[in-house]
């Protein structure tokens, strides 16, 4: 009897052409080259990598297919999912187009175009290469989805989920407020996986391996982001499997 | 060895381009013209995107006919989730209920959740042995119903056995993503080329 | 946020460095660089914590009987080799085994100094003496293909301590200060980051691994470029390599640690043609020279500016004191290049030439066939009143390398110091 594996996915946080340390989206560290490190993680065995292009939707700039191109060529068989600046359904085409395997759309797409886009993107591309994120930020145990570029607060209760469902294999939730931090991922945005069917993706401040068990024990979710803390250390997405090994695939170590 | 992906809509070509040029050193072009579907060594019939739109482009383009009567003859075809889920006859996926190519007998039925993720595959056929519980990345909605004897391989998810490869003669189809399962990936996909090529039927 | 416009440079208020950095920059709404803003964490840090934990983290690796080393310290004849090996030996009590990338452009100075790190602190040396004729070959592809001349250096000296931490089985790799954490706060020192062969692939060999050597080049093949490989992931996972900086737990500052080495070891230093500073590259006939020369075409700005952004990050110098020192001295003569091109066999008109396509046109606008004019950062930073240095910054100067010195390319080691 096998217990079904959760995947940990690498984040890449992207800001204008650089890939950067993020801290509640808020202040940022430069890293380098995206492409070097979608390679690198490649190497390491990453379950799926998510390239944040998190800079693009504020400054409608649509999504960022020279940097997905050149990206393309150094996924090297690891499932790459892409998110910013998506626009419409033909942006996401563009972008599976390019070399993307999945895609992520930002909330303040969903929030004024609400579920018929959403619906031509899925139709598209099929549900199962769609995903939301949902930026969330907590006010007396109140969740609120925060839209970053028309800095408002959506409570989640206002979002029909069963109509979602149709539409979107899976949702991030992102720890706004800890998102960078280490290890201070607010356990309470559980709850939200009590109430929304569709499987989620936590991320935003996850590096301890209490933390993770404490996420992926919970039936419905899926799989944990990482961030900042893949750039500390050689194998460092390695180490982080190793930690919660029951919960994830094997580690590998690639020989010559 | 000649290869051709074949062109039919909205499909992530680039992965599988990129997969075969870097890993497997074939000739791969990627085409929905007659001459280069006949002409090939291996036809690949990639997957994004959904069943009907998928069988309406192959309709409009007429490269429906043309499928049917290569891969009938015994050009070697590989099918990747989507590109398999064609090879048979129904889907729920399509409400306006269109048939499929019909090249195995079966259908495709939805899942109560998308499969998401690496699972282990369980090998039901010798010759794939070394494959035994490696994992390989699927990421679908839909899951077939066919014949046992067609079932090379399947993953167990939630109680239910889903095939993951199917083979009926000249024709192979993947479930999961051989260009997204990075080394086991690379692996798999060469030893079933090489099968096909020898024309190993069991 | 950043406004990376070509026509307009975004400068940081605090120090010299602009959006163009090449390893990358982020200045914030306040003007404020992400190094400068990560040097401040010097100020704030309670280092007598983070003292015991390095000795916490090396206690691990030392080993019951000192019948074998616990450590590896990659040395030069310069930077922080001294300090590194003080700290190591002397502080932490460890037995390290230094090892030493020959690059071949050694100056006297820079074998003094290496005999020195040997007898003062008595530890035994392993020299990695790649085939001269192979090391030149290299650097002619990486001089045409990438511009460089120290790509060979730089991939030697950050893989060969790897590959001696996989034969010997000594995981422990001890380094100075992290040159992206440093320059432009690549990591918070709360990071405790450490090494990896993607920073060195992404920064250190500007994205070009032995590997993408030979498949961008004609004419070097496997056999050439195997010494620059990188172990594989089995291997480190297998021995446990790691590589921790200092510069994570001891405050850093390199002119006060020169300084020290200066006083108590006799760590040899001489003036430099093209900057103010007198310790950090004195084992190199080319690093302040040829190798300058080049930055300053494709960067936009040279050395001198990267030291004096850390002068003025400690306060030892002001911004507009630092600025006219830059103007002064990166447009001077880099010397030695006849030694260079004797080294290499090609013809000096034939480097310029070469060079001058690898000028950079958001910092260079060519005016004809032979003249060009410089709009690098120095050139955009704000129009300030030159003022003459401030005494404050002074640099000791114990040695001095004569204009026709030649390079030593193998040290036989000086009896007398």
């Amino acid at each position: 009897m096998s217990i079904i594996k959760k995947r940990l996915i690498s984040v890449i946080n992207v800001l204008e052409k650089i890939a950067v340390q993020s801290r509640s989206f808020n202040d940022y560290l430069p890293i380098g080259s995206s492409e070097i490190l979608v390679e690198n993680l490649s190497r390491w065995g990453s379950d799926e990598i998510l390239i944040q292009c998190f800079d693009r939707s504020k400054k409608k700039l649509g999504p960022n297919i020279n940097l997905l191109k050149k990206i393309t060529n150094f996924k090297k068989g690891t499932p790459l999912i892409y998110s910013g600046g998506i626009r419409n359904s033909f942006d996401a085409l563009e972008i599976i187009k390019n070399g993307a395997d999945r895609i992520m759309v930002g909330y303040s797409f969903f929030q004024k175009l609400n579920y018929d886009n959403l619906t031509k993107i899925s139709n598209k591309i099929g549900k199962q290469s769609l995903i939301l994120s949902l930026p969330i930020k907590i006010n007396k145990n109140n969740f609120y989805i925060y839209n970053y570029v028309d800095r408002n607060l959506t409570d989640i209760k206002k979002i029909n989920f069963d109509n979602l469902d149709k539409i979107v294999s899976e949702i991030l939730i992102t720890d706004m407020y800890n998102e960078g931090s280490y290890d201070r991922f607010d356990t309470r945005m559980l709850k939200l996986a009590n109430i929304i069917k569709i499987p989620l993706i936590f991320f935003g401040g996850i590096t301890s391996q209490h933390k993770v068990k404490k996420i992926l024990s919970h039936k419905n979710v899926s799989a944990v982001g990482i961030g900042n803390s893949l750039n500390f250390k050689e194998h460092a997405y390695q180490s982080f499997v190793l930690q919660n090994r029951n919960f994830f695939r094997k580690t590998s170590y690639a020989k010559k | 060895m000649n290869i051709t992906i074949l062109n039919y809509g909205s499909a992530n070509y680039i992965s599988l381009v990129n997969f075969i040029n870097n890993f497997l050193k074939f000739n791969v072009k990627v085409s929905n013209k007659t001459k280069d579907i006949v002409n090939c060594d291996l036809l690949i019939l990639p997957g994004v995107g959904t069943f009907e739109g998928a069988i309406e482009q192959l309709k409009k383009k007429k490269i429906d006919k043309v499928l049917k009567k290569i891969i009938l003859e015994g050009k070697p075809t590989i099918g990747i989730c989507l590109g398999m889920q064609i090879l048979f006859e129904f889907s729920e996926e399509s409400k306006k209920n269109i048939k499929g190519l019909s090249f195995i007998k079966g259908k495709t039925k939805k899942l109560d959740q998308t499969n998401v993720g690496w699972r282990k595959l369980v090998i039901e056929n010798k010759s794939l042995d070394i494959f035994n519980n490696s994992y390989f990345y699927f990421n679908h909605s839909y899951h077939q119903i066919c014949k046992k004897k067609n079932i090379l391989a399947y993953i167990k998810i939630n109680g239910l056995n889903i095939p993951a490869i199917i083979k009926k003669k000249n024709i192979i189809g993947l479930q999961f993503h051989p260009e997204n399962s990075q080394a086991n990936g690379i692996l798999l996909f060469s030893l079933l080329i090489e099968q096909l090529k020898k024309n190993e039927y069991n | 946020m950043q406004k990376n416009n070509n026509s307009v440079f975004n400068f940081c208020k605090k120090c010299l460095y602009s959006c163009q950095h090449p390893l990358g920059i982020v200045i914030d709404e306040n003007g404020i660089c992400s190094g400068c803003k990560i040097h401040e964490e010097k100020n704030t840090i309670n280092w007598n914590s983070k003292w015991q934990e390095l000795k916490k983290i090396t206690q691990n690796y030392k080993l019951k009987k000192q019948n074998f080393y616990d450590c590896i310290i990659p040395v030069t004849g310069a930077n922080d080799s001294f300090f590194v090996v003080h700290v190591v030996k002397n502080l932490l009590k460890m037995n390290p085994l230094l090892v030493c990338y020959n690059k071949y452009w050694n100056t006297p100075l820079g074998i003094k100094n290496l005999s020195t790190l040997r007898t003062k602190f008595n530890c035994d040396i392993i020299f990695q003496n790649v085939n001269p004729i192979k090391v030149k070959k290299i650097t002619k592809a990486t001089l045409y293909k990438l511009g460089s001349i120290y790509w060979h250096s730089l991939s030697g000296h950050t893989v060969f301590p790897v590959q001696i931490s996989i034969s010997y089985k000594i995981p422990l790799i001890i380094w100075g200060a992290h040159q992206g954490l440093e320059q432009v706060g690549m990591y918070s020192h709360y990071d405790n980051v450490e090494m990896s062969r993607r920073y060195r692939k992404n920064h250190d060999l500007m994205g070009v691994e032995a590997e993408n050597l030979i498949s961008s080049s004609d004419n070097l093949t496997e056999g050439d470029i195997f010494q620059y490989l990188y172990p594989d992931d089995h291997e480190l996972n297998k021995v446990g390599t790691r590589g921790i900086y200092l510069g994570n737990f001891i405050r850093w500052d390199v002119k006060e640690q020169h300084e020290k080495m200066i006083k108590f070891y006799n760590y040899k230093t001489c003036k430099s043609n093209r900057t103010i500073d007198c310790y950090d590259y004195v084992d190199s006939f080319n690093y302040m020279n040829l190798h300058d020369r080049i930055k300053l075409y494709k960067h936009g700005f040279s050395k001198i500016t990267d030291q004096l952004c850390r002068e003025i990050r400690f306060n030892r110098i002001d911004r507009n004191s630092a600025l006219t020192m830059v103007k002064r001295y990166e447009q001077r003569k880099s010397l030695y290049e006849k030694n260079f091109c004797e080294w290499l066999n090609i013809n000096q008109k034939s480097l310029n030439y070469l060079l001058d396509t690898f000028k950079n046109n958001k910092f260079w606008k060519q005016i004809d066939v032979t003249r060009w004019k410089f709009k690098g950062l120095s050139y955009h930073n704000e129009n300030m009143i030159l003022r003459k240095n401030s005494a404050k910054l002074k640099y000791v100067q114990n040695s001095k390398i004569k204009v026709d010195a030649k390079y030593v390319t193998f040290g036989k080691g000086i009896k007398d110091f």
